[in-house]
């Protein structure tokens, strides 16, 4: 396919190019003053309301993945058929996320626990022996209700 | 060509002879190809997340990257860093340059600024190479950080996740440099011009960008957050 684009067109997108550039910049340069500014001055101690920052650094970075993915690898001007083949795909990747930081979230959750009070883990296990029992839970009782209670009045699993 | 003048797809422009994409073969191969990466390096950023996530404690990011070449001993969170992301950015911005030289046919200009773009990658891989060795030999903190133990109070896996993860991501950098030395060269030799286009600037272009979008979750993930 033999490019030969007008003058008037490339000259557009080569001012366009630029202004992505200017805007990544500035971008980075904002996301990098914040957290200067957040460990400095605002919360030298450490602390304070991480998340609000921690979603400022990931929209930025969405913003940032926009201008590249959109302008410098010229999604912006391709079909939106052959857009939508290559983005659609990585909307699987919210899920992905979602699943494994709530997975691990939820391991470090078992972490702490094991860590205060591990010999009360221990006792349940041997109480109900290894073989068909490793988590604690209790299947003698049956049924629901049976196993929360039951884990409820040792301790909490 | 079929013109399609409201830019959605027909069954008809499947039937051959069209290009529905408006594409070129290799370009959507490298497409598809970039899409693949972007699930490997995903997955990658997200068992890092992950093994995060389950840890009681993480080494704080501002401590581990507070280092500046030339500058011994100075306190400076995020600075070399950031002038490592400026340095991609810019070689980046110096390839879609040269993709549009190419489409003016323009021989000097592609390999012009294929120049200040291979440059420009190989200064990140220099940086990226100084920050390595400061880490790992440790100067500043006592003792070093390697695959398998780090000094800053986060699992070990820390120092594993950041080595991998950097790595390969530098290793993607570094065939980058290479496939731009090879495309500035045969653009210099006349190559595209006799073949009329200039389309595999455009592909190792793509690839380019790929590798600087890739670096911005990078340094979200281990710098930033």
């Amino acid at each position: 396919m033999a490019h030969s684009l007008e003058h008037e067109s490339y000259k557009t997108q080569v001012s366009a190019v630029w202004k992505a550039t200017l805007w990544l910049t500035i971008i980075t340069i904002v996301e990098v003053v914040a957290a200067l500014v957040w460990i400095w001055y605002l919360y030298p101690e450490g602390g304070g309301p991480r998340m609000l920052l921690n979603s400022f650094f990931i929209l930025a970075s969405l913003l940032k993945a926009f201008f590249i993915v959109g302008e410098f690898m010229h999604v912006r001007y391709e079909k939106r058929a052959l857009a939508l083949t290559i983005l659609g795909p990585t909307f699987f990747l919210i899920w992905f996320i979602v699943a494994f930081l709530w997975e691990g979230s939820e391991w470090q959750n078992n972490r702490i626990q094991w860590n205060a009070q591990p010999t009360e883990h221990l006792n349940r296990v041997i109480e109900h022996g290894h073989g068909h029992d490793d988590h604690g839970h209790d299947h003698k009782k049956g049924g629901d209700h049976g196993h929360s209670k039951d884990s409820h009045k040792k301790g909490g699993h | 060509m079929a013109a399609t003048v409201d830019k959605s797809i027909r069954a008809e422009d499947w039937q051959g002879g069209v290009s529905p994409f408006n594409s070129s073969y290799g370009k959507l191969m490298m497409w598809y190809f970039l899409v693949s990466d972007a699930f490997t390096f995903s997955a990658f950023l997200i068992a890092y997340g992950t093994i995060r996530f389950s840890s009681p404690n993480w080494a704080d990011p501002n401590e581990v990257f507070n280092a500046m070449p030339f500058l011994e001993g100075v306190n400076a969170p995020l600075g070399f860093v950031s002038i490592m992301t400026f340095i991609l950015i810019l070689s980046s911005v110096f390839v879609v340059r040269a993709v549009q030289e190419g489409h003016i046919m323009n021989r000097k200009g592609v390999v012009f600024w294929m120049i200040l773009g291979i440059i420009g990658g190989a200064m990140f891989l220099g940086c990226q190479a100084w920050e390595w060795n400061h880490l790992l030999t440790g100067v500043s903190h006592g003792h070093g950080m390697t695959p398998f133990m780090n000094t800053f109070g986060a699992p070990a896996s820390f120092g594993a996740l950041f080595f991998v993860i950097t790595g390969f991501h530098g290793f993607h950098v570094f065939s980058g440099v290479i496939f731009n030395i090879i495309v500035c060269i045969q653009a210099y030799m006349g190559v595209y011009e006799r073949r009329g286009h200039y389309e595999m600037v455009e592909k190792i272009g793509l690839y380019w960008h790929f590798v600087d979008l890739v670096w911005v979750f990078v340094f979200l993930a281990f710098y930033l957050l």
